[in-house]
């Protein structure tokens, strides 16, 4: 009997403990190891697609993006209404603890290690994972990748940690700041790379030789002027954007508005677009949010923490409530226009498409058709209060809200031909062939209307003068071409303008502030965040910040 | 399918057993002599045990009470039963009824303390018992309501008012950052952690109790460890304290049947102050005056028109629009007015009903319920359904062998609202902020942007849909869901010689939740989708096995009791949440997320983890003075870096020196017990998410040619191998102590705890990649004092008062935070405030941080009005505003300087400023004398003077309730307090913003300052102009005190005499009356203070977008047969 009962007790014992090996393991079926990912091709496709996202994540406006908040907030593209939380780079104001500022340092960083590791783990993979060809293609798309990142990093705190590797260990986290040339050189070298083993085509998304080619001229014109002050490079941008015109892969969009459709979005213009799709797939943008009609998005509008467009950039207003000279500010103050910030033409489609002049909600109610006379219709011409920045044209109704399948333009060929322009008047070698084949072939497009030819005198041709006046007319017709598109800000740092550009911006709102007295010459870069150099005593705070 | 098997299995058994032991009422029976009746507490008592002493001879009383035993006159019969005190009564005739006492000596109360348990007396560490009476008065859907303010050391705060409602628990204080602060419960032996289960899908964050499926009333007991000596046997699981809950047995005895019944009507406790209808139309018209340019012209936009024409009426005799009066004008047709928050609650009906059956004999013991309850909530459409079964059967199979088995299920039908919202704007706020947000007049004038129903004319959304009509958001969005629980254990146990037995046990938890939730097409953020419909599953199942020796020996005058165990536990959880958007067929679409415009992709997931432990634990007493408690558990945890890093030792020590059974105190008078206590030791922590120390890459998609997803992946975690637990050390010094024959108790603690190793998410430099990579750093304390008294004030045949009373105090504060001096925590709520709690070094957790309002910026700041009298700078500013003519407000004068040494808005460029708008006080900031204490202000308000503004946590907390009986009446009182804690009411910070005249106000902007008003406090009105508010920093205007002194219940209640109970054929019959928050004494202005929204612990006194609380009064009935 005892026996039995022994016997059964441990029956039941080993019944219940049920021995098991690795009992203390964590399975992980629901995170991807990049170790057991990276042995095929395939593996090293998905990781690069990372890359993208990553990018993606920072730079466009999965928001804050970039080149949303460096390139056309503070600047005289827009102004920002009195709630707006972007305010103190409106006006100059950033303290190093401003939390937009801290917020996109942190996720261009975060963002930079995702790139990092994938050129450092797939540019490590054996020829037996994969083959030489493939690995170099898609280290040379994360390279470019990676390029997009420092450029921005470098345009605007300057004075960066370069993180050339993936970080693998906790130790050794601080690290000091490297010199601008430091970074620049580095973004040289990742783009040579780039155009060196990737294939010369549109892309539809994805990184191409002309895409960094394009992108490696703008990154050397960007050098001829602030912080590397090296006018040698005009030749070397020269070079990298004739080649990009040459390949004939790219061309212009006969008309204007059609680059900014969700029906061709990889048109023959887009050298390098961020692509982004849904609704609610996790793959929206907020172009549709940050620029849009005013009034509730099921109309159409971008409802939402938005800001309103810039007169002067604007042009005129014959609506209603636009009484008196468009020309004088609120209060009768002179306006400001610089030669190289000239306002649109009301004739000019780039006005029509880029700026609403309307409150979507009104034109619901009269059944308006949407967007046609929010450009052309009666509609137009609200009170100017109301006008917004809109160049995605959303359908109505938007079923986006804040979620905009609409890719965003990095670099368009556009904007190829007006740097290949200025890459030649830098060298005082612009000629009138060449203005006709860059900048005038844009205005004549911007004379194109629907059903008609705009006369050339409302929007003439330019005429090749003095170096300073060329300068000024492409600087002036890149803001209308390419305004909200992100480069305003290095455009006129480049051009050593950024303060008289400032100086001129001019309120729409009374309680938008005027960033102008604010301006220290010091903010031309964004501070360091103080978060960081609270926990890396390697930092250096930029110059006239505290 | 496992679930599926064991839920069946579960109700057959339950079945079975109701139809198997009902039939056990047994009668034992003799040739009678000696008849009688036994009752005790007003009842008759069955099953009570009539024994002749010193013979074998016995009888147990029948169903009524009744016994006969057949006995010789002068023989002494010994009545016994359990929780009563024995009776020796000597024969004198041939009748004898008996009254039972019921034992109440606190001493001999057994508590449950873990893996075995112990008599009080013998207890070493601190331990807090709440027994079933107590946990039945307030009748709360899940338990924890019952236990607030119940035991010393324990803070209980609900989350909200909604039906259902999660509570957060706290245990002697948060001693954890980044892992779970909530304690460990131990149900019937069943090990799960105390955090709550979301009931709420994409919008909301409300959530309910883990125990939600377990119908408080069938707890017998809960026994809360909260010293070391008692959590450290739950080893890295035990540092937030472990909640013990036992379920109900049956007694020996004759089976019994009870039946028990109430029947609740909740009301709205309390309304928030905001303006009515005629408040509303006075705030619109201050805000927009009318000026006679509107006859002809219509400036601007036209809004101005509309705001100054649609509060007022065109006077007949000028044509000129004067400001309606409801009060003295009438219109035709009627203004639809309304008082959203009469409209969106109603009294809501509560209907529980329950039956259980209990009893058993010698050998087997059982007891089964089954429950269920209909609550409706406050909010109309909100409420829940809950079926509950439990059940409980234990048998000796023969003298040494024992097996048993009980479990509990449960399933709730929950219907709700969002609540507790994220953020707001476009109706993502709940409709209790839309019931406060939106107008409650709307005005006769049509505004094209606005949105009418176009059937009815009411006003569905203001401009831009910002704030939706409330009652809309309940008849077209559902938010509901479905939990089902199953928890079962078994055990065998064999004595394998005399005091060593063998126990082995195996546990299994599956739990379901499926949540639902459909956002209309007609308004709001859902509008532009074309409707939204989620539905979420999560899916968790946990089985453990325990196996144990124990010893239990007595050697003369030194007694020992040692138990080792091992046990391991592994658990699984999966989730999987699909959504779709755009539903074109009217009323078809949670259940056909297929045929929407677009489905959204479906996301999943899966953890397990895993935990094994080996524990020992030897109590000694000797001489039954001096108690001795060790205990050691080793622990292995699968979330932690394998290896080493997985395994942990806790050990704790418990010493107690009975003074009282010493010689000098023996038979003292007055002292009847006392005992000091001391104890030390350690516990962990281990509640952070899986795969931490594990280097992962995550999804990351994107979109190739302009709409192709393809998939992808990047690097999201940096591997950390040397993740282990947090260890939280404890020290306690204690006193109980018992007057007067124990009439009067009292139990006094003192603790001492630090937890280090804190399981942090420590910010590194983020060049590095990561912002925050979770080390085990850091340090936070909890100091505390806890008291309880029990008094049996007046104990007479008749007349019983008892009155029980607890405080606490506990003192936090982060020592350490590995280097760094702060973190900032931004709560759920929205509208643009970030960083408004913040983790400081040399500070309490749950401190709210933001700037120190200082009303409006007044004439006399000002450069333009220097000198002159408050009339003359009146008639000045508004000669001011006539220039500005077309109807133009003062609202809009940006363009007054601020005199020198007034302080500045970084975010407002001098020269802009104006009278009325937001001032705040300049904070220390700078540093002059270099000792790095700010001692002078800067002149600017900016984040700098961001300061701590508010905590959260209170000085002392605690409660009180008396218990009264008089004969067949009883009579109960509960309340608590807390007291010294903030509240943050970020609720009314969205109404008081006065730059936006469509949504309907707080009664605060009455204050507002206006020229007509220039004393006025509030921040002036602004056309969203700078108002000077900093939208980024919370105010301290809204943290408020939220001290508070609650009658929590009261309850009234008549049990049937003997007699009348004998006619109905019944054991037991009480009828009572009951009001649960009777009252509350408070200055805080919200629904109540006690609150604390959203799931994140680092933002507790939260009340943002809550649930109301309501008022519940009941009647109920409990009969016994």
């Amino acid at each position: 009997m005892k026996n039995l009962i022994s016997y059964k007790l441990i029956l039941i014992s080993l019944l219940f403990a049920g021995c098991q090996e690795n009992f203390l393991e964590e399975p992980t079926s629901s995170i991807i190891d990049p170790e057991t990912l990276l042995t095929s091709k395939t593996g090293a496709e998905v990781y690069t697609v990372g890359a993208y996202d990553a990018t993606r994540n920072v730079i466009a406006s999965n928001w804050p993006g970039w080149l949303n908040i460096w390139g056309v907030i503070a600047v005289d593209e827009v102004v920002l209404p009195g709630w707006s939380q972007f305010k103190p780079i409106y006006l100059h104001t950033l303290s190093p603890s401003d939390n937009t500022i801290r917020t996109l340092w942190e996720n261009m960083y975060v963002s930079l290690n995702r790139v990092n590791s994938v050129v450092d783990r797939v540019g490590a993979m054996t020829e037996d994972q994969i083959s030489v060809t493939d690995r170099d293609k898609l280290e040379a798309e994360a390279r470019f990748l990676r390029a997009i990142i420092n450029f921005a990093l470098v345009s605007s705190w300057e004075n960066v940690p370069l993180m050339k590797n993936e970080t693998v260990s906790l130790k050794n986290l601080e690290v000091a700041q490297s010199t601008p040339q430091e970074v620049y050189s580095f973004i040289e070298e990742d783009l040579i790379f780039a155009k060196n083993n990737l294939e010369s085509s549109q892309g539809g998304g994805k990184a191409t030789k002309g895409a960094a080619q394009a992108l490696l001229g703008k990154v050397y014109l960007q050098m001829t002027g602030h912080p590397i002050n090296d006018a040698s490079y005009f030749a070397k941008s020269e070079v990298e954007l004739k080649a990009v015109i040459d390949s004939n892969v790219y061309n212009l969009m006969s008309y204007y508005p059609d680059i900014f459709t969700l029906e061709n979005e990889q048109n023959q213009e887009i050298v390098f677009s961020f692509g982004f799709d849904g609704p609610s797939m996790e793959q929206g943008g907020r172009i549709g949010t940050l620029y849009g009609p005013l009034g509730t998005s099921i109309n159409g509008g971008a409802s939402g923490n938005n800001w309103y467009v810039n007169w002067e950039l604007a042009g005129p207003a014959t609506g209603a409530g636009n009484t008196g000279n468009w020309s004088k500010g609120k209060g009768g103050k002179p306006r400001n226009n610089h030669p190289f910030a000239q306002p649109y033409t009301d004739d000019d489609i780039r006005t029509r498409n880029n700026i609403a002049k309307t409150h979507v909600n009104r034109g619901y109610m009269t059944g308006a058709i949407w967007p046609d006379d929010a450009m052309f219709g009666s509609i137009r011409n609200e009170w100017k209060g109301n006008w917004k920045p809109w160049k995605w044209h959303n359908i109505r109704p938007s079923n986006w809200g804040n979620d905009t399948p609409l890719d965003e333009a990095y670099i368009r060929y556009a904007d190829v031909l007006l740097m290949y322009a200025e890459a030649l008047n830098g060298q005082s070698k612009l000629t009138q062939a060449d203005a006709d084949m860059t900048v005038n072939l844009l205005r004549a497009r911007a004379r194109l209307f629907p059903d008609e030819v705009k006369d050339e005198t409302l929007l003439p041709n330019l005429t090749v003068g003095t170096q300073q006046y060329n300068a000024d007319e492409i600087l002036s017709e890149r803001r209308k071409e390419l305004c909200f598109e992100g480069w305003r800000r290095n455009d006129l740092i480049r051009n050593g303008v950024y303060y008289q550009a400032i100086n001129s911006s001019q309120p729409v709102w009374s309680n938008s502030g005027n960033p102008q007295p604010q301006y220290t010459p010091n903010e031309i870069r964004w501070p360091i965040p103080a978060s960081e150099l609270q926990i890396n005593s390697k930092l250096i705070q930029n110059e006239g910040y505290n | 399918m496992t679930k599926l098997i064991i839920s069946k299995f579960s109700i057959t058994t339950f079945l079975a057993m109701l139809v198997l032991f009902c039939s056990f009422t047994t009668v034992y029976g003799q040739q009678s002599k000696v008849k009688g009746t036994v009752t005790g507490d007003g009842s008759l008592l069955p099953g009570v045990t009539v024994a002749i002493k010193g013979q074998q001879v016995g009888s147990v009383t029948d169903f009524d009470g009744n016994f006969e035993i057949s006995a010789n006159k002068d023989d002494v019969l010994v009545f016994s039963y359990i929780g009563f005190k024995t009776q020796e009564v000597t024969v004198t005739g041939s009748t004898l009824d008996v009254n039972l006492v019921s034992d109440v000596s606190k001493l001999d109360e057994v508590v449950v303390v873990g893996y075995g348990s112990v008599k009080r007396k013998d207890l070493t560490g601190a331990v807090s018992t709440i027994k079933s009476e107590e946990i039945e008065k307030i009748n709360t859907t899940s338990f924890e309501g019952a236990i607030a303010a119940k035991a010393a050391g324990v803070q209980v705060v609900r989350s909200e008012g909604g039906p259902d409602a999660a509570f957060k628990i706290r245990i002697r204080g948060g001693t954890s950052i980044n892992a779970s602060n909530d304690p460990l419960y131990v149900v019937d032996g069943f090990p799960l952690t105390g955090g709550g289960i979301n009931t709420s899908t994409e919008m909301g964050n409300s959530a309910t109790s883990p125990l939600a499926t377990l119908d408080p009333s069938n707890i017998a007991s809960i026994d809360i460890l909260k010293d070391a000596s008692a959590t450290a046997i739950y080893g890295s699981r035990g540092a937030n304290g472990v909640v013990i809950i036992t379920t109900k047995q049956g007694a020996p005895g004759t089976s019994r049947i009870s039946f028990e019944s109430f029947l609740g009507v909740s009301t709205l406790a309390s309304k928030l102050p905001i303006l009515d209808a005629q408040g509303f139309i006075d705030f619109r018209n201050n805000y927009q005056r009318w000026d006679p340019i509107f006859l002809t012209s219509d400036p601007g936009s036209g809004q101005a028109k509309y705001l100054a024409e649609s509060f007022r009426v065109p006077d007949p005799t000028t044509g000129y629009y004067v400001p309606m009066d409801l009060a003295n004008m009438t219109f035709d047709p009627p203004l639809l007015i309304d008082d959203w928050q009469e409209a969106i609650t109603r009294n809501a009906i509560t209907k529980n009903y329950k039956l259980s059956a209990s009893g058993g004999n010698k050998k087997t013991r059982y007891n089964a319920a089954l429950s269920y309850q209909d609550r409706e909530g406050i909010i109309k459409t909100s409420g829940i359904e809950r079926y509950s079964g439990n059940f409980n059967i234990t048998s000796k199979v023969n003298d040494k062998l024992q097996a048993g088995f009980n479990g509990n299920v449960g399933y709730i039908n929950r219907s709700g609202v969002v609540s507790a919202a994220t953020d707001n704007g476009q109706g993502r706020a709940g409709v209790v902020t839309n019931a406060v947000l939106f107008q409650p007049i709307q005005s006769p004038r049509i505004w094209p942007e606005n949105e009418y129903d176009p059937e009815t004319g009411r006003l569905i959304a203001n401009r831009n849909g910002d704030v939706i009509n409330p009652m809309l958001m309940l008849s077209e969005n559902t938010m509901n869901g479905v939990t089902n629980q199953t928890r079962l254990n078994t055990f065998v146990s064999y004595e394998l010689f005399k005091g060593l037995t063998y126990k082995a046990s195996l546990r299994g938890y599956t739990s379901s939740v499926k949540n639902k939730a459909w956002f209309s097409e007609r308004f709001g953020w859902s509008r532009a989708l074309g409707g939204k419909a989620v539905t979420s599953f999560f899916n968790s199942a946990s089985l453990a096995t325990e196996q144990s020796l124990s010893y239990l020996k007595d050697f003369g005058e030194h007694r020992l009791n040692a138990v080792m165990v091992y046990e391991r536990q592994k658990n699984t959880s999966e989730s999987l949440r699909t959504a779709s958007t755009g539903f074109t067929i009217p009323n078809y679409n949670l259940d056909g997320l297929q045929d929407a415009v677009t489905v959204e992709p479906t996301v999943s997931n899966a953890f397990e983890s895993s935990i094994e432990s080996f524990l020992a634990r030897l109590q000694y007493d000797a001489f039954n003075k001096y108690l001795l408690t060790a205990s050691l558990r080793y622990d292995g945890s699968s979330r932690f870096a394998s290896g080493d890093k997985q395994w942990g030792y806790f050990p704790s020590v418990g010493l107690a020196w009975r003074i009282s059974n010493e010689p000098f105190l023996m038979g003292n008078s007055v002292i009847s017990d006392a005992k000091f206590k001391f104890s030390f030791g350690e516990s962990g922590n281990t509640q952070i998410p899986t795969f931490q120390s594990k280097s992962a890459a995550d999804g990351a998609g994107y979109i190739f040619n302009g709409s192709t997803l393809t998939p992808g992946a990047s690097i999201i975690r940096l591997a950390n191998d040397n993740l282990s637990w947090e260890k939280t050390r404890e020290v306690d010094f204690g006193l109980t102590l018992g007057l007067f024959d124990d009439r009067i108790t009292m139990e006094a603690d003192y603790y001492d705890k630090e937890t280090k190793d804190l399981l942090l998410a420590v910010p590194v430099p983020v060049t590095s990649g990561y912002q925050t990579v979770f080390k085990n750093l850091g340090l936070v304390s909890n100091k505390g004092f806890e008291f309880s008294l029990n008094a049996n004030i007046v104990d007479n045949r008749d007349l019983k008062w008892n009155m029980n009373f607890n405080i606490s105090t506990n003192k936090n504060k982060v020592l350490d935070l590995g280097g760094a001096d702060e973190f900032y925590v931004t709560s759920i709520g929205g509208g643009g405030v970030n960083n408004d709690y913040v983790i400081r070094v040399g500070e309490a957790l749950g401190s709210i941080h933001g700037l120190a309002y200082d009303g409006v910026y007044t004439y006399e700041d000002f450069v333009e009005f220097d000198g002159m009298t408050l009339e003359e700078a009146t008639a000045a500013f508004r000669a001011d505003e006539a220039a500005l003519g077309n109807g133009a407000m003062w609202w809009s004068m940006n363009s007054y300087t601020l005199k020198e040494g007034v302080p500045v808005n970084a975010t407002v460029t001098n020269g802009t400023y104006r009278p009325g708008m937001t001032k705040f006080k300049d904070q220390l900031t700078v540093d002059t004398d270099g000792d790095g204490i700010a001692d002078a202000t800067d002149g600017i308000i900016n984040d700098d003077d961001r300061h701590i503004i508010g905590n959260t946590l209170p000085k002392h907390f605690g409660g009180m309730t008396q218990n009264i009986s008089y004969k067949n009446f009883d009579f109960s009182v509960q309340t608590s307090w807390s007291y010294g804690n903030d509240v943050y009411n970020k609720t009314m910070r969205k109404g008081a913003n006065t730059a936006v005249p469509w949504r309907n106000k707080f009664d605060i902007v009455k204050n507002a300052w206006t020229p007509d008003n220039p004393t006025g406090t509030w921040t002036g009105f602004s056309g969203g102009g700078p108002s000077g508010d900093i939208g980024s920093a919370a105010y301290d205007v809204f943290i408020e005190d939220g001290s508070f002194f609650r009658i929590a219940n009261m309850t009234l209640g008549y049990k049937l005499p003997k007699n009348m109970l004998k006619q109905i054929r019944m054991s037991f019959l009480r009828l009572y009356v009951s009001i649960d928050n009777v009252h509350i004494w408070t200055k805080y202005s919200g629904w109540d203070p006690d609150v604390s929204v959203g799931n994140d612990q680092l933002t507790p006194g939260l009340d943002s977008d809550a649930y109301p609380r309501a008022r519940t009064f009941r009647t109920g009935i409990v009969a016994r047969f």
